[in-house]
Formats: structure tokens, sequence, C-alpha cells
């Protein structure tokens, strides 16, 4: 690192783009704790320009919880996701011990067949399997539309893909002199996979993880068409508010903030497995 | 073999939890609506549903879909119907017929029809069936405006048509602040408060037939008579001066921004037209005055016929349809299709619900200016149903969009107006 | 209260039932002749990610180009109608505008994105590493932000107030400071503004993603290359353009890629901005109106088809990458 020649101009420069970068979202925290009236008729810098004028008050959050839904959405929220990320790790680590571990015929046509199927649109899926959903529950009697399981399948049908791929490229650094002496030791494929394979992966595993409950906190179209209004989810509750700015900015500043809290979170606590998972999944 | 039994328990039990866990269909005695209305007015028919349902040992539900002609889409292609949906728009409802009970055999059709005003059960009728009736109505030809601004600046309640020009003329040279407020936003249905505008004018220019006609698609938007109307909105809305920021403004600001109407200062507008709902977008002050019949700020007129035309009333309603005939949802539907909705208690948690019966008592209208609203519908001598939200819904969103794309100056009135007449191919 | 516990209920249930499927399965497979079992094994680990690939995926995708050549009711009946939906999308004019906004996000936005993600890589990798931490965390963090919370946080910086009133919208407020009259920002689509705007949006959104996999590609050039390069006297510039981005393309190509077919299937900054007025319309975008708008299942997808279609030479493209990278190992 020594070697390295520091420039103050450039430590400048990126200091800038951050701040730019910043703004936006700083604007809109600011706003979520201002009071309707003075929102209203000021931009959220009022604040820097009359410091001792403002009325910080914390109504905006309450009214987004309680008026506007978002204390119920919060936990529905919770309730796609926390499945909708556990369920495809598991198919993906078992699929993917299959794919490194295991010898069968098609074996490499069909990983790469997967993979290709990364960049199917998911409208391209959502009507059809609506459609399946219902024929489904003709037969059964057994309503999956509209429930979180739903979404829960969606989620990682199209989870796999990726998952795959990044458990796979992850397994594939395992030695299989261990996989191998597990077997003459007489261990079966299930055993392995759980006692072995499965705990050697969890940083592969937490970075998918991690990522998945992003995608899956922040996605509107499964949730909307699958789960809908009876459970709504965050980013819905939030889409029906937009554009009510009637009584200033505040309150639909809050309802981000409060769907905004939890990736927030997750990104700033566990920020080193995120990017250990972005770049297993596209550096090679 | 012992493996083999545990297995195939085990894999039995797992079936069993399934199914178990999962809710069954809802039971009998439950009936869900979905609806378009929110606040206040969701938690006054609510409140009636409850009444009448502990009497009828029914649990009724009424939950607010966001967007209720998109989302009632989805529930359905999802099999998630409600028992009872309520419309906004009869042209989205007839969309559904194939799936949704004729109401004659679901209530008793001719007595409803019998306190209905005239009209209104001719709104969502194929084939011959009536598929929805009113819950509720409103009343779109209204002028809000605030009497302290108006009595500050000395002006009068305009009475003819002839009468407003002059005093959006006058309001313009004062600069005191603009005649109008005009907002038309409101996200993915952006456009919807123009339609309004323009079928205001078609009805009262071209009357009770040819506005029909128009909406049924056998009058077209590049014609003479819808031309007028729109020239004749575009003289309230498009000429400068009349509008804050003009109609570029117009297309960013939503429609239920009404601030300005309450403003002093030289940003306040005098008038906005707009439907009878518009209480409930008020600034909570001035709810919290209105609620308590202080009208300090809050006056309305009807908007005025010009001269040689005819005086019509513009209305629209919720209307709800049945997508089963079970013992409880015939119940809810002939209670909250007959005059007695709104006579439990929504008034005094609502004070703007209006019924579209003409039995309904008026002396349940507390507030005066719901009152003279009712005075309006039952009295008015052509009436039309908003013509947009008749149509089908496809020419309904282009409409939206098209008159958006003339209002903010995107395109001309003929192209607009071309782009909409093309999509009734798409029917 | 009651949602609460519903909730974990049928978390706890759907998690448990799933690793139970796996067990029953295996002690299932057990029970066969060593000969079947060997060889149905692999198909315990694999089987139920192909089932429900499968399923949802390769079915639904299949069946929605078949629904493409057809007409659907609301109660679910169809019928055949040929190249009709196809010919009425490519005879519509707001059609071709739509296509025109897709080529133009897919020229535009992910070379930005990678070049904006590059520069900012580059750069903090010569500052220190305290400094570089806290920068990357700024450029990534909106990596993390719905698209809706996005869309608030830019409706905001866009916000409009007629002239007179007190803009709250940062863009207005800066504009008038300057002597301008306040703009409809998203309502100007000369030279397709708007739709640049919403770019924007896009490049804020993304370019922390490629920040990161690029300066990873980046700390991973050899020192010694590096060394080479400045006992030769180069530049700072050209280090980069002649010894360091030759050494990373392969990473900044896949990057491009990625950020490629998010641009495609472009639709949430859209429909929550505009909603897909004012001529910022995409494909898929219109895919959502035309489905859950105005019920018309039929063009609906056909326009996802078109939207398939587009992606496939990227698709081929991913998988023969993905294969080079397996015959390296």
């Amino acid at each position: 690192m020594s070697k390295k020649k520091r420039y103050i101009g450039t430590t400048i420069t990126l200091s800038v783009l951050a701040f730019i970068w910043l703004l936006p979202t700083f604007g809109l925290l600011i706003t979520s704790f201002r009071e309707g009236s003075q929102a209203q008729i000021t931009g959220w810098w009022d604040i820097f320009a009359h410091p001792f004028n403002q009325n910080w008050t914390l109504i905006a959050f309450d009214q987004a919880l309680n008026k506007k839904g978002l204390a119920a959405s919060f936990i529905s929220s919770f309730a796609v996701t926390i499945p909708a990320t556990v369920l495809p790790l598991l198919f993906a680590a078992y699929a993917a011990y299959g794919f490194t571990f295991l010898r069968f015929k098609g074996r490499e046509f069909l990983f790469s067949a997967i993979i290709g199927l990364l960049v199917i649109p998911i409208e391209a899926a959502l009507v059809p399997v609506l459609k399946m959903f219902l024929s489904f529950e003709k037969h059964t009697g057994i309503a999956l539309s509209g429930q979180y399981a739903a979404a829960w399948f969606v989620h990682s049908a199209f989870a796999m893909p990726l998952a795959i791929y990044i458990m796979r490229n992850y397994m594939m650094t395992i030695p299989t002199a261990l996989i191998e002496a597990a077997r003459i030791d007489g261990a079966e494929d299930y055993k392995i996979f759980w006692r072995l394979v499965l705990p050697i992966s969890v940083p592969a595993l937490a970075s998918f993880a991690i990522f998945q409950f992003l995608w899956v906190w922040n996605d509107y179209l499964i949730a909307f068409v699958f789960v809908g209004n009876d459970h709504p989810v965050l980013t819905y509750t939030l889409l029906s508010m937009l554009g009510q700015y009637g009584e200033g900015w505040q309150v639909v500043a809050a309802g981000s903030f409060i769907s905004l809290s939890v990736p927030l979170f997750i990104f700033f606590s566990l920020q080193r497995y995120f990017v250990r998972g972005l770049t297993a999944g596209a550096v090679k | 073999m012992k493996k083999l039994k545990a297995a195939i328990v085990a894999v039995a039990v797992a079936a069993g939890t399934t199914v178990a866990v999962l809710p069954s269909a809802h039971a009998a005695d439950t009936v869900t609506i979905y609806g378009g209305f929110g606040d206040a007015q969701a938690d006054a028919f609510q409140l009636e549903l409850d009444k009448f349902g502990a009497a009828n040992g029914i649990t009724i539900k009424y939950t607010k879909l966001a967007a209720y002609d998109t989302d009632i889409r989805v529930k359905v292609k999802a099999g998630q119907a409600p028992d009872i949906g309520m419309w906004p728009q009869p042209g989205g409802l007839l969309d559904y017929a194939s799936v949704l009970e004729p109401l004659d055999t679901v209530v008793d059709l001719p007595a409803i029809q019998k306190t209905l005003i005239p009209g209104w059960d001719k709104l969502a009728v194929k084939g011959g069936k009536i598929y929805g009736l009113p819950v509720s109505a409103n009343i779109k030809s209204l002028v809000w405006y605030n009497p302290a601004n108006f009595a500050a600046a000395g002006y009068k309640v305009p009475k003819t048509d002839a009468e407003l020009s002059a005093l959006t003329a006058k309001i313009k040279k004062d600069g005191k602040g603009y005649p109008w407020c005009v907002g038309i936003e409101s996200g993915g249905a952006t456009g919807w408060a123009a339609t309004d505008w323009l079928e205001e004018y078609v009805l009262r220019y071209g009357g009770v037939a040819q506005y029909n006609d128009w909406w049924k698609g056998k009058i077209k938007f590049n014609s003479p008579l819808v031309l007028k109307a729109a020239a004749k909105f575009a003289d309230v809305a498009l000429t400068k001066g009349n509008v804050n920021g003009g109609g570029k403004a117009i297309a960013a600001t939503s429609f239920g921004t009404t601030a300005p109407l309450f403003a002093t200062d030289k940003n306040k507008c005098f008038m906005m037209r707009q439907g009878s709902f518009i209480t409930g977008f008020f600034p909570d002050a001035i709810k919290a005055e209105y609620a308590a019949n202080n009208f300090t700020h809050v006056g309305v007129f009807k908007l005025p016929t010009p001269a040689g035309a005819t005086d019509g009333v513009l209305g629209g309603g919720d209307l709800a349809a049945a997508f089963n005939a079970n013992p409880a949802t015939k119940k809810v539907m002939g209670y909250i299709l007959s005059d007695k909705l709104g006579q439990n208690g929504t008034l005094a948690v609502y004070n703007s619900y209006l019924s579209a019966h003409k039995t309904f008592p008026s002396s349940l209208y507390t507030n005066p200016v719901t009152k003279s609203i009712a005075g309006y519908l039952s009295s008015a001598k052509a009436f039309g149903f908003d013509g947009s939200d008749l149509s089908p819904a496809i020419v309904n969103a282009t409409e939206w969009t098209e008159l958006t794309n003339w209002v903010s100056g995107k395109k001309t009135l003929a192209q607009a107006f071309d782009a909409i007449d093309a999509s009734w191919k798409k029917v | 209260m009651k949602d609460m516990l519903t909730a974990i209920e049928a978390v706890f249930i759907g998690i448990s039932l799933t690793i139970f499927v796996y067990w029953a399965l295996d002690k299932v497979t057990n029970l066969l002749p060593r000969r079947s079992k060997k060889a149905l094994k692999p198909w315990v680990f694999i089987g139920p990610v192909v089932l429900l690939i499968g399923s949802f995926i390769v079915i639904p995708a299949i069946q929605s180009i078949r629904l493409s050549f057809m007409e659907e009711d609301i109660d679910g009946s169809t019928k055949w109608v040929g190249l009709e939906n196809y010919k009425s999308i490519f005879g519509d004019e707001n059609f071709r505008q739509m296509l025109g906004n897709n080529l133009l996000w897919i020229a535009i936005a992910p070379a930005l994105t990678v070049a904006f993600g590059l520069l900012i890589a580059q750069l903090s990798n010569q500052v220190k590493p305290r400094i570089e931490a806290i920068i990357k965390s700024t450029i990534f963090m909106p990596m993390t932000i719905s698209f809706v919370a996005a869309a608030t946080i830019w409706r905001l910086n866009f916000a409009y107030a007629p002239e007179g009133q007190p803009q709250i919208g940062l863009f207005n407020a800066i504009w008038t400071k300057l002597g301008g009259s306040p703009q409809t920002w998203m309502q100007i689509d000369a030279f397709k503004f708007n739709s640049l705007l919403l770019i924007v949006i896009f490049i804020w959104l993304n370019a922390g993603f490629a920040m990161v996999l690029l300066s990873a590609a980046i700390k991973s050039v050899p020192e010694d290359t590096l060394e080479a390069g400045r006992v030769d006297g180069a530049s700072r510039s050209q280090l980069f353009f002649q010894i360091i981005l030759p050494q990373i393309w392969p990473t900044t190509l896949a990057v491009f890629i990625t950020v490629l077919i998010s641009a495609m299937k472009i639709f949430g900054i859209v429909l929550a901005m505009t909603g897909g007025n004012f001529g910022t319309n995409v494909l898929a975008q219109s895919f959502y109106l035309q489905y859950f708008s105005y019920g018309n299942t039929g063009i609906a997808m056909a326009t996802v088809v078109i939207l398939m279609l587009a992606i496939v030479p990227v698709m081929i493209y991913q998988i023969r990458h993905y294969r080079r990278v397996e015959a390296d190992h």
C-alpha cells in the first residue's frame, strides 16, 4: 500500500460524487421528520437556513404506520421474504451439490440450460403461473394464489439460476478428496450434504441469502400478483401512497423510510458478505 | 418393509399438514367486498355493514383496492374474486359480465328500481340483464370556492356561464390570485379528471341522447360536438393566466390538490371544479371545520350551463356487482343496493355520502352542502353518468392518456382525439 | 397480532415442509435396489429444482408464447387469433415509440452505469482505505432500495410547483435560483429528456453494483504489472487504460451484460415515476398496462415474447461466456 501514491484531488472528486449520491436520500429522510405545514412550503434544505425554526416530529411515521397501514405491510413483507430467502437457498444448495459431486448423464447440458434461464423475464411466466395456481385450486381445493406460499414458489424458481451458479462455483472449491474420504467411511450423500458440504458452504449461503432477501423485499410485481391486497407488502402499499402529497411529502417520505430501514440495516451490518456474494456471482 | 411404511406414513402426514395449513375457502357466512373508496367513506361503509351483519349473523369485510380497475382484474384472474365488487366504472364492470351474476338472480330488482333515481338502473346492462346497481352517487358538476377569499376580493357567486366567464376574466385582471385550480395527475390514471371536464360540456352542448351516443362510440371524439366541448374546457383551463403554471402544471398537479383554494397569498386560486368526494382531500384544518358544519372557507355552486345549451348535471357512482349468488351475498347485496344504505350511521362519519335513491330521506343530509348537492342530483333535467367510466376500459384508459398529452401540450387536440377514436378498434 | 402469528406459522410450516420433502425423497430412494438407487440419487438432489424451474419458468414461458397468438376473455376462455396480436402491436405508433425508448435505455444506461462504476472503482483505489470504504458504501447504498422508494426519493427531487410558489423539489429550487421558470421535469420529452432523467435514476441505483465488482477486479490486478508500468514512467491514465483495463476487461464485459439485461427489462422506475406517460413508455411497462389495465392478455403476451426475443442473443452470449469460464478451469 505504501507504494501507492495518494492524490488529494481524487479524494475531493470522490467526496463530491458521494455527496451527490447521498443527497436525495438524505433529503427524504429530513422530510420525513418535518411537520406537514413546514414541509409543504419549504424544501428540506430549509433546516440549514433556519436550523432553530424547525418543528421536528414523528407524526408522519405514526400516520404512515397506523393510518396508511404500513405496520401490517411490514409483517407481510417479512412473511413473504423470509421463506422466499431460505427455501431457494435450500433448493439451490441441494442442486449445486448434485451438479458438483454427483455424476449423471446430461449434467453439463442441464446446468447450462438452467443458467440460460437467467434472462427470462418474470413477466413471461406471470400469467400462465396464475392460471396454473387456479387449475391447481380447482383440482385440489387448495388455494395458493393470494397466499404467501404462492410468492415463495415463484421467487424460489426465479432465484434458482443465479443461486445454483453461485453455490456450485463455491462448492467446486471444496477438495473432492474430502468428499471421497467421507464416502469411503460409508457416509451417504444425504449425510455428506448436511454434515459436511452445507456447513462449509455457509459463507456462500450467507452472501446469496442477503442478496435474495433484498431482492424479494424490494419486489413489487410478484407480491402484487400472487399475494395481492389481502396481505399487502410494503412496496404495494407504498406505491399506492405515491402521489398523495396534498398534505405534504412527509408521510410518503416516512413510509419510504420504513420500507428502507430493513435493507439499510442489512446492508450496513452485513456489507462484507454482500460484496463477497456479488463478487462470487459475477466475477469468475 | 418397515422403512417403506415409515416413508409412506411420512408422506401422508406431510400432505395432510399441507392441506390443513392452507386456509380453506372462506366460511359461508362471511362476505367480502372490494371497492375503491377509502378513509372516512370506507369507515362509514364498514360501520353500516357491521351493524347489518351483526343483525343477520354475517361477517362482512370491506377492503379498499389501491387502484380498483387494475387490481380487481388481477384479483379475478388470480382466482381471488370477492363476493361483491364495487366499480366506479360501469364500463369496466361489464368487462366482467361473464363471471358476474345477473342481479335478477341475486336481489329483488323491481323493488330496488322503484326507489332508484330513474336511469341509474341502466348503467351496467348487457344482453338485457342488469349486472350492477349503485351503492352511492356523486356529483361532478360542482365548483368549489372559498367564501372568505370571495368576500375579501368582493366577488359574487356566478349564476350563469356568462357571469362565470366575466368573473374568470376579472380575477385574472385583479391579480389577487388565479381564477381556477385544475389538476389531473393521478398516478397510473392520470387524465381522468380532464375527461370529466369534457363530459360536462358534451352533456350540455349535446343533450343526453347525443351524450350517450358519444360514450358508446357512435359519435367520434373528432366531431364538431366534442371539439366544441373541448374548446370550452380549453377556454377555462388552458387560457394563459387562468391556471397557475398552465397546461404543464395541470398535468403535474394531483387532482386532489386543494391547498391553493384555501391559501390567502397571491398563489391562491378562487375556484375548483371537482366531484363531491373532494371534501375528503381538503387540508386537515378545513376538513375539521367542514365536519363541524362551519362553512367559512367552503362553498359550492353548480357549474353553470352555457346559453342555449341543456342544463345538465354530470355524476358518477360506485356500482356493486355480485360474483356469486350465495345466500349471504344475496342478503348483503339486498341491503347495500336499497335506500336503507346510508341511513344507519354513515352520514355521521362521512357527511358527503349521497344516495342514488330518490326515496332516501333528504332530512338525513345534515350537512347543508351535501343537502344542496343532493338537490342538484334529484332535480337535474339532464343527468349524465361519467361517460369515460361507461366506455370500455381500453377506450377509457386511452382517453386518460391522450387528454393528458393534449393538456400538457404534447399533442394537438386533433391528434389526441384521433388516437382515442382509434382505440375503439381495439375493443 | 393475529397477522403476525399467521405469518410466523406460515413461515415455519413452509420451511419445515420443504426440508421434510427432501428427507422423504432420500428415504424412499434408499428403499430401492442398489442399481436404480445409484441412478436415481442425483435426481433426489436435482429433481425438485428441475420440477420447480420447469413448472414455474419453462412451461409458463412456453404457454406465454402460445397465449401471444390468442385472445382471452375475463373468464379464462381463449380463442386462437394467429398473428393478429403482433399485427396490432406493430401497427401501433405507441409501440414504435416504446421500442425507441427501449433502444435508448439499452444504448445509454448500461454503458454509463459501467463507466461510472469503473471511474469510482479506479479512483477509490487510490485513496485511504477508510475513505474508500465510506465512498463505496455511499455509492452502493441505493442498490438496496426498492424502485418504489427510489421513486419517492426522485419524485421529491423533481417536484414541481407553479411559478411564484415555494419550490420544495431540489431540481426546481436550483433551476429557479438560476433564473429559470419551474419545470415539470417528467413531462419534457424534447430529445427524450424525461427518459434520460429516468436513466439517471437507473444509474444512481446500479452504479454501485458495477463499482463493487470492478473494484474487486482492479484490486486483483497483479502489482508487478503495475510496477512495470510505473518504472516505464506511465501516467495515471496510461496505467489505467494500458495496464488495468485490458486485464479487467472480461469482468467489465460480464458486468455490462448483467446491467444490460436489467435495462432491457426496465419497468419499476417507469411505472412509479410516469406510469408510462409523456412518451416514456417501455416494453415491460406496456405489458403491465396491457394485461392489468386493459385486460388484453394476448397483446400483453406478444409484448413479452418480443422482449424475450430481444434478450435471446444476450442469453446466448451469456451461456457461451459461462462455457468459456468453465473451460478455463
